[in-house]
């Protein structure tokens, strides 16, 4: 056996081993690369879960019946409606009263 | 040292050899025919068989699109949710481990062991429809002989509001979410996805460790926006059930329309049902009758034939037409106004008090196929074209098969039948200067493409005779909004029996639109069958008309057009019955506490 052939074996046995190594790697990232795309989809359920609460919470029927009920508002009648600005009509009802309560 | 070994020096014969070698060599010979007709002719099998031990196919569920309004608030959206089945022969439990399932699963924990004790059966559910967290809550057990299938629920955060335009999806086959009713169902192309698929290589301890082929990425399904406004779709479907629960009425329906789009703002429908809820199979219930459902449209008809009459030059706006005692006799019919005062009246006063002895006498001046033509023309007896599932076109007979009566009748909307959306579409033409313009359900550029119908000129002179019906000694009084012009026309139609022949039963209706003198928005309001006293389109739909509208207006900020003091009596707004929340499975905000 000449030197060639021993360093030639130590090369093989190097590079089975980098083999070996690299295969794990790209195992364990691909396993993690897997726990992230899971991650994604569960967040992904979750801004979905919480978009559909978000409309529930903030859909027109709750928010008129909240507003009626816990808080007591109720619909202005017409005739207490009062524009501001653009019709000229309307005007001295744009205007703040003076001495207003604060 | 040289000595033999005593083995050696053993003479045996040469012929014992080479029977151990012959036999060696036809174990050999076996071997390699043995490994090539593996590696040949069973070459398939072994490797499937291989491949099901370490390869795995997963399905990488697609999600359907969502469906949203105009500004992207969501109406539709599927959400994953995950059946928990168990095969009851392979289910081993531990004790107190029944009961942190029941508990997980949230079942009655005697049904749950009824289930899993009966081991005739190997496949049962042990719950449907979990959500993702608490499927992850079963996982955790780590309970053998369960299964997970994951599946999507399509959640309707509107609920009823909007039931009947979005529709429903249900389960087809081994898809889950297929559009069944409604938008859905329209566009069930583009809101479907494609589901992916990947094969993973498992180690020996389960894990998915690498992909054995490449990965077949799902398609997703496309959001699909809409013309809606939620807000508006709101308002609408509330006045609308006030509308019909206080008239008692059997049903009703609104349609609102950009009057410089065609886009479709609001379409409600009363009686509704929650698309939310499992109970949706009774299409009395389902079905979008502002567009799939005919009605005779009655006097909302009129200003197509005064706006006919004035095209075809036989009368002015100002024109006195004798309408006699308010009665007009062809053969055995008798036609009749309802409120007879003036002999002789302009077109205007005719649209205004609704006189179907003037516009009958308008259309005689016209030849049956003229008139035919501009019916056509205003889209009567032409779909709509929205695209929506069922739409239908309406009933115009052929002009040839006209008796002479059925020109009279028609003049003042009896004899044809038309759905509300196409009645809204009809108004677009006096709303926009004479032009027919398509409507539409979802939102998407493009300046739509105009037929011009009539003349500038002569819609806005019917504007003008339109807007003088929600003005004092109209029909319509009640359709007038607060700092606004509005302009529209009444209708009130008796229902055909079932028998033929007209009963004691009427649709009542308006159609307008506001602001009259740059015109934003056309509404169409009809209501089915009022039977709490009051019938006519002024009393029971006109006041719906008011109040979306006017709502409408403020809520977008369109600029006051009338300066004119208000002089509406405006009654106190009515308190709607709270509206039933939608029956979404929601997870609340409240449980998780502030932060």
């Amino acid at each position: 056996m000449s030197v060639l052939h021993i360093w030639l074996l130590l090369a093989l046995l190097g590079s089975a081993i980098a083999v070996v190594m690299t295969q794990h790697e790209a195992r364990s990232l691909y396993i993690r690369l897997h726990e992230m795309q899971e991650q994604t989809r569960k967040l992904e359920v979750e801004h979905t879960e919480l978009q559909l609460a978000q409309s529930t919470l903030s859909a027109n029927a709750r928010v008129e019946s909240v507003a009626r009920e816990r808080l007591g508002m109720v619909f202005p009648a017409g005739t207490q409606v009062h524009p501001l600005g653009a019709a000229g009509a309307d005007a001295k009802a744009a205007a703040p009263a003076a001495g207003g309560a604060p | 040292m040289n000595t033999p070994h005593p083995a050696l020096a053993l003479r045996l014969k040469p012929w014992r050899a080479h029977v151990i070698l012959g036999l060696f060599g036809l174990a050999v010979v076996g071997l390699v025919a043995r490994a090539a007709w593996l590696a040949s002719v069973q070459n398939d099998f072994l490797q499937a068989q291989a491949d099901r031990r370490v390869q795995t196919a997963l399905a990488i569920p697609a999600h359907r699109g969502r469906i949203v309004d105009r500004r992207g608030g969501p109406l539709a959206i599927s959400m994953p949710t995950v059946s928990v089945t168990a095969n009851p022969r392979h289910v081993k439990l531990k004790p107190g481990q029944l009961e942190r399932l029941a508990n997980a699963l949230d079942v009655p924990a005697p049904r749950l062991q009824a289930q899993l004790d009966d081991t005739r059966q190997g496949f049962v559910y042990l719950r449907q429809r979990l959500g993702e967290a608490e499927a992850d809550r079963v996982r955790a057990l780590g309970i053998a002989g369960l299964g997970f299938e994951t599946d999507f629920r399509r959640h309707y955060p509107a609920g009823q509001e909007t039931g009947h335009l979005v529709g429903f999806t249900g389960r087809e086959g081994n898809r889950s979410d297929v559009g069944r009713a409604g938008i859905e169902r329209a566009f069930d192309r583009e809101l479907g996805g494609i589901d992916g698929q990947r094969v993973g290589l498992r180690n020996s301890r389960g894990q998915i460790v690498d992909d054995a082929r490449s990965v077949l990425p799902p398609q997703h399904g496309r959001d699909l926006a809409l013309a809606i406004d939620r807000d508006l779709q709101y308002i609408a479907f509330r006045e609308l059930r006030e509308a019909v629960v206080r008239n008692k009425a059997r049903g009703g329906g609104v349609v609102m329309l950009d009057a410089r789009t065609g886009e479709v703002l609001a379409m409600a429908n009363y009686p509704a049902y929650d698309p939310n809820s499992d109970e949706r199979a009774d299409p009395e219930r389902t079905r979008n009758r502002t567009v799939v459902d005919l009605y005779e449209p009655g006097s909302t008809m009129k200003p197509f034939t005064a706006a006919m009459a004035l095209e075809e030059g036989v009368v002015e706006p100002d024109s006195k037409i004798d309408t006699g005692d308010g009665t007009f006799r062809i053969g055995k019919h008798t036609i009749k106004d309802t409120h007879h005062t003036t002999r002789f009246m302009t077109v205007t006063d005719i649209i205004r008090q609704s006189s179907n002895v003037g516009s009958l006498k308008m259309a005689l001046q016209v030849q049956p196929a003229r008139h035919w033509e501009y019916l056509h023309r205003f889209g009567f007896g032409v779909a709509p074209g929205s695209g929506f599932p069922g739409e239908v076109a309406g009933m115009v007979r052929p002009w040839k098969a006209w008796k002479p009566v059925d020109q009279v009748v028609m003049s003042y909307g009896n004899g044809v039948a038309v759905s509300l959306l196409q009645m809204a579409r009809a108004y677009l033409v006096f709303a926009r200067d004479g032009d027919l313009i398509p409507v539409r359900l979802t939102r998407d550029a493009g300046e739509p493409q105009g037929e011009r119908v009539i003349s500038s000129e002569t819609a806005r002179q019917v504007r003008a005779m339109l807007e003088s019906v929600t003005q004092k000694g109209g029909t319509a009084t009640a359709a007038a909004v607060a700092g606004y012009r509005t302009a529209g026309k009444t209708g009130t139609a008796r229902k055909i029996r079932e028998g033929g022949g007209y009963g004691r039963n009427y649709i009542a209706s308006f159609v307008g639109f506001a602001p009259a003198s740059a015109p934003r928005y056309v509404l169409a309001v009809m209501v089915d069958d009022p039977q709490a006293g009051a019938i006519f389109g002024g009393q029971v739909a006109a006041p719906v008309f008011s109040r979306v509208m006017g709502e409408a207006l403020r809520l977008h900020g369109v600029p006051r057009d009338d300066t004119a003091p208000v002089w509406v009596e405006n009654q106190p707004w009515p308190v709607p019955e709270p509206a039933a929340p939608p029956k979404t499975v929601v997870r609340m905000a409240a449980q998780d506490p502030p932060r």
